[in-house]
């Protein structure tokens, strides 16, 4: 995908639509958490709640969110790089 | 004509699907369906009782019973080494147990369900109590009816877990437990969870936070445990917070079984890439091999309610391939479950990817329908009569 | 003697009459329900059916006839104690094991029941005629005032149908 930074290569996309429980958020969380330090993971969502709660917990995790992309008039791919936090 | 439908686990998915397949063919003169269960300790456990064993509710060797019980008469069953599946080679259609054997197979359904993985979290061994397997509920059993005081941190230490709701059903249920023994007053509870609401779903969320706040339960949003110190006692989180306590009861970290990661089958944490509609493995879309359950990495909960759905269009579509029907049978994400609140009420949760959850206000009739279900689970749900 | 009945129900959508007359496979996801009996033990069955099948996620269908439909009368649910007659000697045994076990009413799980599912209940309008009732006498839980043919319309496809 293209963002305005230039060409991103995803590592790995989930597809979340029509995902309630655990959820989208929760979906990109497990995707985040066996990526490597650098690696993009992207979620489609359909969940309204996400365009909030996605990108929240982007912030306070100290993830980078990349893209938030509209795909058709449901669904939208939020697009997280992981940043491992130094000590 | 010989067909060899081979199903690796007997659990909840597994059970279901070969008794139902069973029952699908039955008098089906054209072929000879042979359908064997791989499982190597050859039991099923009914893994939502396990919620109550720390509590002194359930006695946990009532959960468990033997796989050849709950299978017809003419399914086969494998355990011990001759069940334990150790690599699984869809190339050849052929799968190797412990034994030494190789079993060619024409159908394959992986339902290999989850583990407990707690070397993923640092500390989680030496620190964490859980009650995700039999001997760990057992020993929390132990600590809990000697427990008089300090604070007890709750919640989950990484996801994917099974069974959403159980975290937070522990906590209600255990807020409960302290105050009919006496002891709520010298307790603090903590409840940590990974997102911005103590659940995932918004609407449950709404109000099981009160009710939370009612009882005196800390909750602790945005706290993804990344560590646990044995010795301080501390669990950390990736957003910096520290929580100090005196027992740690968390969900363990989880990742699929070594096999699917040893047949090259799995991601990286071991999870099976299924078509969310067809459950077929990705991959593999025209070698006959289907996977439900925990295995997999759909986006539903890992929850017997999905492997139970999930079971029946595996079943359907098999059985309508080798009955050269047309097969319209398609998964559609259904889970249905039920949520202790506390205080004897429950709600009930249904969806599927198409309908979003839309659940009723506590009610008792939903707690007294969960009690049913745990009895009658044996009659229901491994012999697919629902 | 029995005078004008009321219309049949509004907006129906169920299944048309066939005219051929030719028999419907029984295999709709449907539990119909006849609810001829007015007792609190029978009400309590019929309601755990129903709340079990919804649950299940199965559409249902229940017609209020006779005692069933009085049973349905404003409040008459709050008071109505009765058991089937044969068993009148255990009615106070069931009324205590009820309460000692905190068993939810018949009326609670009808409720919860159309929380969670499709479930769909008509009062026969044979019975409101011969008992001088409107819609507007019953519960709010009932939805229509129907003819014996509509209810056989909707419910004969259904997979499961009872009469209580």
């Amino acid at each position: 995908m293209v963002t305005m930074a230039g060409p991103v290569m995803i590592n790995r996309e989930i597809d979340a639509r029509g995902s309630h429980c655990p959820g989208p958020l929760m979906e990109l969380i497990r995707g985040l958490k066996s990526a490597h330090d650098g690696e993009v993971i992207a979620v489609i969502s359909t969940d309204l709640g996400s365009n909030t709660d996605i990108p929240l917990w982007v912030q306070k995790s100290g993830n980078e969110l990349v893209a938030v992309e509209k795909i058709d008039h449901e669904a939208t791919r939020f697009v997280v790089r992981r940043h491992i936090r130094a000590r | 004509m010989q067909v060899q439908v081979a199903i690796v686990g007997g659990g909840v998915g597994g059970t279901l699907i070969a008794n139902r397949l069973r029952h699908l063919l039955h008098g089906d003169a054209r072929h000879e369906v042979h359908i064997t269960v791989y499982d190597a300790e050859g039991t099923h456990t009914y893994q939502p009782g396990w919620l109550y064993v720390p509590f002194a509710q359930q006695d946990p060797r009532k959960l468990v019973r033997p796989e050849r019980r709950l299978l017809r008469e003419d399914i086969a069953l494998l355990s011990g080494d001759a069940g334990r599946v150790q690599r699984i080679v869809p190339g050849e259609k052929q799968l190797l147990t412990a034994d030494g054997q190789a079993h060619s197979y024409d159908y394959l359904v992986l339902a290999t369900g989850s583990r407990n993985a707690p070397e993923d979290v640092p500390g989680f061994a030496e620190g964490a109590d859980h009650f995700y397997s039999e001997a760990a509920s057992l020993q929390l059993a132990e600590k809990l009816a000697h427990f008089s005081d300090g604070r007890i941190v709750t919640g989950v230490a990484s996801v994917p877990y099974r069974c959403p709701p159980a975290p937070l059903e522990f906590t209600f249920m255990l807020e409960a437990a302290l105050r009919d023994r006496g002891v709520r007053e010298q307790t603090e509870i903590h409840y940590v969870f990974p997102i911005g609401r103590p659940f995932p779903i918004e609407s449950v969320s709404d109000f099981v936070a009160p009710l939370l706040d009612q009882r005196g339960v800390k909750v602790h949003t945005f706290f993804n445990v990344e560590s646990i110190d044995p010795e301080r006692k501390v669990v950390s989180s990736l957003e910096g917070e520290e929580l100090p306590y005196d027992l740690l009861i968390l969900a363990p970290p989880h990742r699929g079984q070594q096999v699917i990661v040893d047949s090259d089958l799995g991601d990286r944490d071991g999870w099976v890439a299924t078509d969310r509609n067809t459950l077929r493995v990705k991959g593999f879309e025209d070698a006959n091999l289907f996977a439900v359950g925990d295995a997999t990495d759909l986006p539903v909960s890992k929850s017997g309610s999905a492997a139970h759905y999930e079971g029946h269009i595996v079943a359907e579509t098999i059985a309508a391939e080798l009955q050269h029907r047309p097969t319209q049978h398609q998964y559609h994400g259904r889970v249905a479950c039920f949520l202790e609140t506390g205080h004897g009420q429950a709600t009930f949760l249904w969806f599927d990817y198409e309908h979003p959850p839309k659940p009723p206000k506590p009610r008792r009739l939903w707690h007294l329908e969960k009690a049913a279900l745990n009895t009658f689970y044996w009659q229901l749900i491994p012999p697919a009569r629902v | 003697m029995y005078g004008e009945f009321p219309l049949e129900g509004q907006g129906y959508t169920g299944p048309v009459l066939d005219p051929t007359g030719s028999v419907k496979p029984a295999t709709a996801n449907r539990l119909a329900i006849v609810l001829f009996s007015g007792t609190m033990d029978k009400l309590l069955s019929a309601s755990i059916m129903a709340t079990g099948a919804a649950a299940m996620g199965m559409d249902v269908e229940i017609f209020l006839t006779n005692w069933g439909a009085l049973a349905f009368r404003k409040g008459d649910f709050k008071t109505n104690k009765r058991v089937s007659a044969d068993f009148a000697d255990y009615q106070s045994v069931l009324l205590e094991q009820m309460a000692a076990k905190h068993v939810t009413t018949w009326m609670e799980n009808l409720e919860g029941a159309k929380e969670i599912g499709n479930v769909h209940i008509a009062a026969c309008s044979h019975t409101m005629t011969l008992f001088d009732l409107q819609l507007e006498d019953l519960e709010p839980i009932v939805d229509e005032v129907t003819g014996v043919a509509a209810f056989i319309e909707r419910a004969r496809d259904s997979a499961m149908t009872l009469y209580i």
